[in-house]
């Protein structure tokens, strides 16, 4: 684990901390970015993370932890001014243009999104990929659901506890 | 199109709460639509816990007009909570018809384990809450002309508040809050009548009511904030 250190003694440049996906690549990222990770925040406030240590993410994937990072980058200058009063209408926009943009992956790609925001306690972003998944499953049947979210196909014990219920709500399945 | 790959098992455990409390509250057979999917939505979905957070919006109710409203919930901690509904004509509005029209919500909340006090505001107009702010605390205090200082209090944290309360003032609105020791603190906030216009909270005043409580039988007593009527300054 990293050792804790008083800091990086430099006080002009931002303080860099050293991240290591489960794949063994290292990603050198600002800890104010890294910090919007509640999770890695007590680490990095420990001193963690600086020099040659790292600090290992073994749920994280390097292809996933560049998406997250890109998001913590883009969102750590907004966080830092504590929900800047200071924010235009401009830098919200903006903002909010790479939110939807980010979003606009592949399926796996937000499964993993899910997941490592998750771990990672990002709330921001937690936040934003459940948005994105809950939109995929507005106005759709329970089947639909199921298949836009790519469960597998009922077994046959579910299917009848579907009908059961369906039968309690009167509605048509599909 | 390849069909969609299969959500890792893990995800339906962890996030699927996280998921699940995005969906729009304003179509109700969704929610029951969802709880056909499979057994862990079905159980989370009935799960008290989980609908007490999923209908944590607020409706702004005009009894004149009967009108309802669905307002977000603001992303503050609501540990302890207070609210204020305004019209958003601005000064000039003299209220005798500005029913429906656009209105603005006032909320602050206290976060229970950091004990930090945060204020939003909500436009009608743009339909968002603006970014919270936090209330700083002022350890001096500025009563009737003098200054006081005092010092911190080492086991009660004075973010602890005894009650709140938001009061419309003229133009704006003022926040009070009760804190340990019997204090009273003011906050005022100016409205503009800008719909894009950022909340800022000025502390302006800190009363001690130990020594405005008219017999020491009542300050023995746990002193509760439940509401301030506004009054000629």
């Amino acid at each position: 684990m990293a050792a804790p250190e008083s800091g990086d003694g430099n006080n002009g440049a931002a303080r860099m901390v050293t991240l290591i996906s489960s794949d063994n690549t290292r990603f050198e990222v600002e800890a104010a970015a890294a910090s919007l990770s509640q999770t890695l925040q007590l680490t990095i406030l420990d001193g963690g993370g600086g020099g040659g240590d790292g600090i290992p993410l073994p749920n994280v994937d390097s292809a996933t932890l560049s998406k997250v990072l890109e998001y913590c980058i883009k969102h750590a200058p907004a966080a830092a001014n504590g929900g800047a009063p200071n924010a235009t209408a401009v830098d919200r926009a903006e903002l909010e243009r790479f939110d939807n943009e980010f979003v606009n992956i592949d399926q796996s790609v937000l499964y993993s999104l899910i997941m490592a925001a998750h771990n990672l306690e990002i709330e921001g972003l937690q936040s934003l990929v459940a948005k994105k998944v809950a939109d995929m499953i507005k106005g759709k049947s329970p089947m639909e659901i199921r298949r836009t979210l790519g469960f597998p196909d009922p077994t046959p014990e579910e299917q009848a506890e579907m009908n059961a219920h369906m039968l309690e709500y009167g509605w048509a399945y599909e | 199109m390849a069909p969609p790959p299969p959500p890792p098992p893990e995800l339906m455990e962890d996030a699927v709460g996280e998921i699940l409390l995005r969906l729009p509250p304003d179509d109700p057979a969704l929610l029951l639509r969802a709880s056909l999917v499979c057994k862990p939505w079905r159980r989370l979905l009935t799960d008290p816990a989980f609908l007490r957070r999923y209908h944590a919006d607020y409706i702004v109710w005009d009894p004149i007009t009967g009108d309802e409203q669905h307002v977000p919930d603001a992303d503050i901690p609501q540990s302890y909570f207070n609210a204020a509904v305004m019209c958003a004509a601005g000064a000039g509005c003299d209220h005798r018809d500005c029913h429906g029209g656009p209105f603005l919500v006032a909320l602050v909340g206290t976060d229970e384990h950091e004990w930090v006090t945060y204020a939003s505001l909500y436009s009608s107009e743009s339909g968002e809450w603006c970014e919270p702010s936090e209330l700083e605390f002022d350890y001096d205090l500025y009563v009737d002309g003098a200054l006081f200082g005092f010092e911190r209090p080492e086991r009660d944290n004075p973010r602890d508040f005894d009650g709140t309360a938001l009061i419309p003032a003229g133009d704006g609105l003022t926040f009070a809050g009760l804190t340990p020791y019997s204090r009273l603190h003011l906050w005022s906030l100016q409205m503009t009548g800008d719909p894009d216009q950022v909340v800022e909270w000025t502390s302006y005043r800190v009363i001690e009511l130990d020594t405005l409580l008219p017999s020491a039988d009542i300050r023995s007593y746990h002193q509760s904030l439940i509401g301030v009527a506004p009054g000629p300054d």
